[in-house]
């Protein structure tokens, strides 16, 4: 089962490339800390998830990369070749000269319909070399013209094109501030376009992960190739191969496929988040020991506290006493404590079949229509990870972006109330009517992920 | 030009290639799921096929009782739904590449009539939360959609097969072999297990020729031991067989109901048949005769010869067509559930609605 | 000789001059002999040959030139109306011969005086020509404005004049005074006697001519004072010609920063000076240069920022400096300035890995703020000052399709804009209360 990833974008193509590198790093790392056959079984799964190696020396990456602007591109594309272990193909990719200007409505109404045929071509051409299309895998920000306009012109075109395939919108959601002045109204614009034709968004926050480069990997000067290292480790800890509770003995072959059925299929709930642990320098890795009874229990916190990282968690909060209110399970709980719909558990590394993960399976971490039965998941293998002994992630459908969704929809409409930079999009054929469309649409999310 | 058939509407059609080493009975994945899981699945199982006993349906979940109904419930099925004979159908051996095409009419027992009010009582103890159906509904399409790209990949696979191997069959009409024979050409050694199969299969046949000797002393037992027994022909259902054994007392039964429902029922079918009428005249070309059952498929780069076969491309155009003419329809349904929630919603102040 | 690369290409063609000039542009590889792609537009001659005979000759040849030989005689209307249809044809065929040497145009810049009569007048209606025949294509405008103490008496009907122009078809303008320049060039001037920099004087850079910085302070101010106009559209077009880690591109600066459609007046600042000294200093602190860039002394025009209302922000960062710098430095000055209600994180940025020759890091803040009012209010005044007792205006009706109506419209053009900009200044520091949200129904 193969995955297309489609880069979008400086920030899509950027991610993008350190992802690849990443699961590469972790199957030719001498790392495994498993069986040999294990690691084989574990390598041959990655490799068709994620390259092909017809006519190749070395892997090539089954991706597509989109960009308005021809200097990312070009660069990603060199560094991929230059890394020896893998690379792109040199004719899966597409960029302009011009870039899309931060503006929404010129990738999506401009720059989209316009090259929608040779996009479209690249796609299905990337799709066609897989046995079985497992789904897409498209990686964009959300803030810009390019990654979020096109992207979610993209996007709507691949679920035109491949109605019944999985389709995964990793999307990057902007510092709250410094990056780009309408950020707020592209990323609502992203959102609600995303919600319609997208099947799961799996988001990460700039602000988030800044704040582990800086307080968990210790890096002084940060740069966008840390922050974007951080992240590709952390998809990859999601994406590598893993076995599920009903796959027996085989690697999964459709972890998209898995990914939804356990997380989004209610079409109203489709906003993931991705929490991770342990997370550390590199040179620290050797002195460091983890159990898995403390891994997840941090875990546990962090998802009932909305933690983003292990440091700084409040050990306070404690799930709402259920029983006392059985109609009004919103009503009575605990003010930070962050509600779950359905929660999926990845532990990777040895000894990961002891792992006790009841404290997972408590009813009163989850909405009240849901059992936990229905609602966690686990995905395990004894490979370790990237130089991790043991290392777990959480992928979570809960209110963990409730408060930053909130707070975009709430700047840009005070931005709309006073009509500032309307005439940008208006230019490009986005009319307040459209604004108002997907100000209604995030609304009715934020109403849904408020009452769980 | 390719002429490999899906055969997507059919769920639990087991074709895979698994299943010529996996060849285990009925439903293989019975075996994973826990007791509640089994007794949820009969019972919804009977209850898609028509069953219509109360009684069965009030069983515990845990198991701890029921052995009785669950004879009716199997006589039943033995007789209705021709079980053995469906079962040794589907474990047949297979040497050939199969798949099931069907291009009926929809027959699923006209489930929109009338039966809500006898529905299964379980799971209506408390009210369920329309978003856990919905999160049901959503993976239940997940599950499909896997299902679908699976199906994808046996086909891109067997279409590779057939082209590799394409002239090396003895038979001229076949030209290439199947994955049987490919894995048989492949690792010879297989043939031991392919001979046990068939030896497994011949067993299989002669009980049933044995079960078909001996069936009329069971029906003789059930109707002397189980007083029940012709009760459950006798409920009010919609789903009528016929049985040469027993008379039928459905008539009088729908005799029963009242004018005023079947005016208005009588009303909704109109509406219905209208709108098929309509379907029918999109599709306007003569009804061909129906294809149903498994096909063996064979790869040609030309087009095929023989009377006999069944062209994919076609079944392929028909079954697009079908499903153009249920797109319409619940086009349709979908517009009518608007407008009636635009009217709900008009009577609402300071309210606009966004119709989904 | 170098090597001619994207970058370069921004601003310069390669031709191999052997063959005429005027064949398909070489890609890439080595540099033959660069043109620039730029038209140079004067009523009279002196500068331009100037120009021609100084050390830039062999980027210019003759069919990039436009000259008379009378002036515009500080007259907007000789400028705008009648050399203005006199030269149209001329003009925009030579539009046309660059833009198709171009293979992906994405904007123009406008260099002009907004005091004079050739500069403002023909300078705006090159501006509107732009927007007739390439309509896709941005407009930046650096306009040099007047100072009070002007000689050219008729500089604020001018200035009026054209910034009606400006209003109208400009997609961005970045104001500058020469005043403001002037005090720069003093200062870094200052700073280099003082020895506070341990100045190396560096020769030969890119920006100035062949006459070593300091020198050029103290016996051509003017150079030193063009020097800083031309290495702000170097950093502005900075990020759109190198790589970095947070590309810029030049539509993004009016599509952060233009948030209604007449509000595109941009105040700039470069930092740290010495940048624009082209002197070889230790990198000094880099928190200093973000800070510098908010202070009034380091703007082009004069105005102070502080002060105002920020409708929005960029800073364009060029070299080693990463994105936790950016933040830290963004979180660290945004208490000390008023953002309007609607924007109050209205910042964006851009890192362009390469920095200006000879430095390690450099910083455009652009800003477009309410500061930029009081140069306006001022204009006004001069203006009507002259207008009220009707001083000159018969040297402007004169000449054909002028008409006393383009004052009084130019006037309330004006008006409207230091309207435009009350307005916005009025909710300063008053009770903010957010609009009231959409709410759905359950």
């Amino acid at each position: 089962m193969s995955i297309v990833t489609v880069q979008l974008g400086q920030c899509g193509n950027q991610i993008g490339h350190e992802v690849f590198n990443a699961i590469c790093s972790d199957v030719h790392g001498t790392h495994g800390l498993c069986s040999k056959k294990e690691n084989e079984s574990y390598c041959d799964a990655c490799k068709e998830r994620f390259f092909c190696e017809e006519e190749s020396e070395v892997p090539v990456a089954r991706a597509v990369l989109v960009d308005m602007e021809p200097k990312v591109i070009s660069q990603t594309l060199s560094m991929a070749a230059r890394s020896g272990y893998w690379k792109y193909d040199d004719r899966s990719h597409f960029c302009q000269k011009q870039g899309s200007g931060n503006n929404w409505a010129n990738g999506y109404s401009v720059h989209g319909p316009r090259h929608k045929e040779v996009i479209m071509n690249l796609v299905q051409k990337e799709a066609e070399k897989c046995d079985r299309l497992g789904g897409f895998f498209t990686i964009m920000s959300m803030a810009g013209g390019t990654g979020s306009g096109l992207g979610a012109y993209v996007t709507q075109c691949l679920r035109d094109a491949f109605p019944t395939s999985f389709i995964l919108n990793h999307v990057i959601w902007p510092y709250g501030t410094g990056e780009i002045i309408v950020q707020n109204y592209n990323s609502v614009l992203t959102l609600s376009h995303l919600y319609q034709s997208s099947d799961a968004l799996l988001v990460h926050e700039n602000d988030v992960i800044h704040k582990i480069c800086a307080q968990l990997m210790n890096i002084k000067q940060i740069s966008f190739r840390d922050v974007n290292q951080v992240i590709a480790h952390q998809l990859g800890s999601v994406f590598q191969p893993t076995y599920t509770a009903e796959g027996g003995l085989h690697y999964s072959r459709n972890p998209l496929g898995d990914l939804m059925e356990t997380l989004v299929p209610h079409p109203e709930f489709k906003m993931l988040g991705l929490r991770n642990i342990p997370q550390m320098p590199e040179n620290s890795l050797a002195y460091s020991t983890f159990s898995w009874p403390g891994l997840i229990k941090h875990l546990r916190q962090m998802l009932i506290a909305n933690a983003k990282m292990e440091e700084g968690i409040d050990w306070q909060v404690r799930p709402p006493r259920l029983g006392l209110h059985p109609l009004s399970h919103s009503a009575n709980k605990p003010l930070q404590f962050n509600t779950s719909i359905a929660n999926l558990v990845i532990l990777r590394g040895k000894d990961m079949h002891s792992v006790d993960l009841g404290s997972f399976r408590d009813p009163s971490l989850y909405t009240s229509w849901l059992n936990p039965q229905d609602a966690f998941n686990v995905w395990k293998t004894p490979r370790a990870f990237n130089k991790y002994e043991k290392s777990a992630s959480l992928v979570s459908n809960s209110q963990f972006l409730l408060k930053p969704l909130d707070n975009v929809v709430g700047k840009a409409w005070n931005m709309f109330a006073s009509k500032a930079y309307i005439h940008q999009y208006t230019k490009f054929g986005i009319e307040e009517e459209d604004f108002l469309d997907s100000f209604t649409a995030l609304e009715q999310v934020i109403s849904s992920y408020t009452i769980l | 030009t390719t002429c490999l058939l899906l055969p997507l509407e059919n769920s639990s059609s087991f074709l895979s290639r698994t299943s010529f080493y996996n060849n285990c009975w009925f439903f293989p994945s019975m075996y994973c799921l826990s007791l509640y899981n089994q007794i949820r699945f009969v019972k919804s199982a009977l209850w898609y096929h028509g069953y219509g006993r109360p009684e069965l349906y009030r069983l515990p979940s845990d198991g701890s009782a029921g052995s009785r109904e669950l004879l009716l419930a199997f006589s039943w099925l033995l007789h209705r739904l021709s079980l053995l004979e469906q079962l040794l159908a589907r474990n047949r051996v297979k040497t050939g590449d199969e798949t099931s095409v069907c291009t009926c009419e929809d027959d699923l027992p006209n489930s929109q009539t009338g039966t809500t009010e006898i529905a299964p009582e379980y799971g209506l103890e408390d009210r369920v939360d329309v978003r856990y159906l919905q999160w049901l509904n959503g993976r239940l399409r997940f599950q499909w959609r896997s299902l679908h790209a699976q199906h994808q990949e046996q086909c891109k696979l067997l279409h590779k097969i057939h082209l590799f191997t394409s002239g090396s069959h003895m038979d001229q009409t076949l030209g290439h072999f199947s994955v049987t024979e490919t894995d048989l050409v492949r690792q010879p050694e297989n043939y031991k297990q392919l001979l046990q199969l068939l030896e497994l299969e011949t067993m299989q046949l002669e009980a049933f020729l044995e079960w078909k000797q001996l069936e009329p002393v069971y029906w003789q037992w059930m109707v002397m031991n189980q007083t029940d027994f012709e009760g459950i022909f006798s409920q009010k259902s919609t789903i009528l067989f016929p049985l040469p054994f027993f008379p039928l007392q459905v008539k009088t039964k729908e005799e029963e109901l009242q004018k005023e429902e079947f005016s208005a029922t009588a009303r909704k079918i109109q509406e219905s048949v209208e709108l098929k009428l309509l379907n029918l005249t999109h599709l306007c070309a003569p009804k061909k005769t129906q294809l149903h059952g498994s096909c063996r498929l064979v790869f040609r780069s030309k087009h095929p010869a023989s009377k006999m076969a069944v062209s994919a491309t076609e079944v392929i155009r028909e079954l697009q067509m079908r499903e153009a003419s249920l797109e319409r329809e619940l086009k349709q349904l979908q517009e009518e559930c608007r407008q009636r929630l635009d009217e709900i919603a008009e009577g609402l102040d300071g309210v606009i609605c966004i119709s989904p | 000789k170098g090597i001619y690369d994207e970058a370069l290409s921004s601003f310069f063609r390669n031709v191999d001059t052997r063959s005429g000039g005027d064949g398909p542009d070489i890609y890439k590889g080595k540099i033959c002999s660069l043109k620039a792609r730029a038209l140079l537009i004067d009523m009279e001659e002196g500068v331009v040959n100037e120009i021609l005979q100084g050390p830039l000759r062999d980027v210019f040849d003759s069919k990039q030139l436009i000259t008379d030989v009378s002036g515009s005689g500080n007259n907007w209307a000789v400028g705008h109306k009648l050399y203005g249809s006199q030269y149209r044809e001329n003009i925009v065929e030579k539009l046309r011969k660059a833009a198709e040497h171009c293979d992906c145009l994405q904007c123009f810049f406008i260099i002009h005086s907004m005091g004079g009569g050739t500069g403002s007048g023909l300078g705006t209606f090159v501006l509107n020509l732009l927007e007739d025949e390439f309509p896709e294509v941005y407009r930046f405008v650096t306009s040099v404005y007047p100072s009070g103490e002007d000689d050219v008496i008729t500089s604020p009907y001018n200035t009026v004049l054209a910034m009606k122009e400006l209003n109208e078809h400009a997609d961005c303008v970045l104001p500058i005074e020469n005043e403001s320049l002037f005090d720069i060039v003093n200062k870094i001037h200052q700073m280099i006697n003082s020895g506070k920099l341990g100045s190396t004087v560096k020769q030969n850079s890119l920006v100035t001519s062949s006459a070593g910085s300091a020198k050029t302070v103290q016996e051509k101010p003017f150079d030193a004072m063009n020097n800083i106009v031309a290495n702000l559209l170097l950093n502005l077009t900075s990020s759109a010609r190198f790589e970095g880690s947070l590309n810029m591109d030049l539509n993004e600066i009016s599509m952060n920063l233009v948030p209604f459609p007449r509000l595109h007046y941009l105040v700039s600042s470069l930092t740290p000076l010495y940048t624009l000294a082209d002197v070889n200093v230790p990198s000094r602190r880099l928190d200093q240069m973000f800070s510098d860039a908010f202070s009034r002394e380091h703007q082009l025009i004069q105005a102070d920022p502080k002060h105002s209302l920020y409708l929005a922000c960029a800073l364009l960062v060029r070299g080693n400096v990463q994105v936790s710098d950016l933040r830290r430095n963004i979180e660290r000055l945004k208490p000390s300035l008023h953002f309007v209600s609607w924007n109050q994180e209205g910042w964006k940025t851009g890192l362009c890995s390469v920095p200006p020759v000879g430095h390690s890091h450099s910083l455009l803040s652009l800003a477009n703020n309410t500061c930029v009012k009081p140069t306006f209010i001022e204009l006004k005044d001069r203006f009507m000052k002259l207008y009220k007792k009707k001083a000159h205006l018969h040297h402007y009706l004169h000449v054909d399709g002028m008409e006393q109506s383009c004052f009084s419209e130019a006037i309330s053009s004006l008006s409207d804009l230091i309207e435009e900009y009350n307005e916005l200044d009025a909710t300063k520091g008053g009770p903010r209360t957010d609009p009231s949200r959409l709410k759905i129904a359950v």
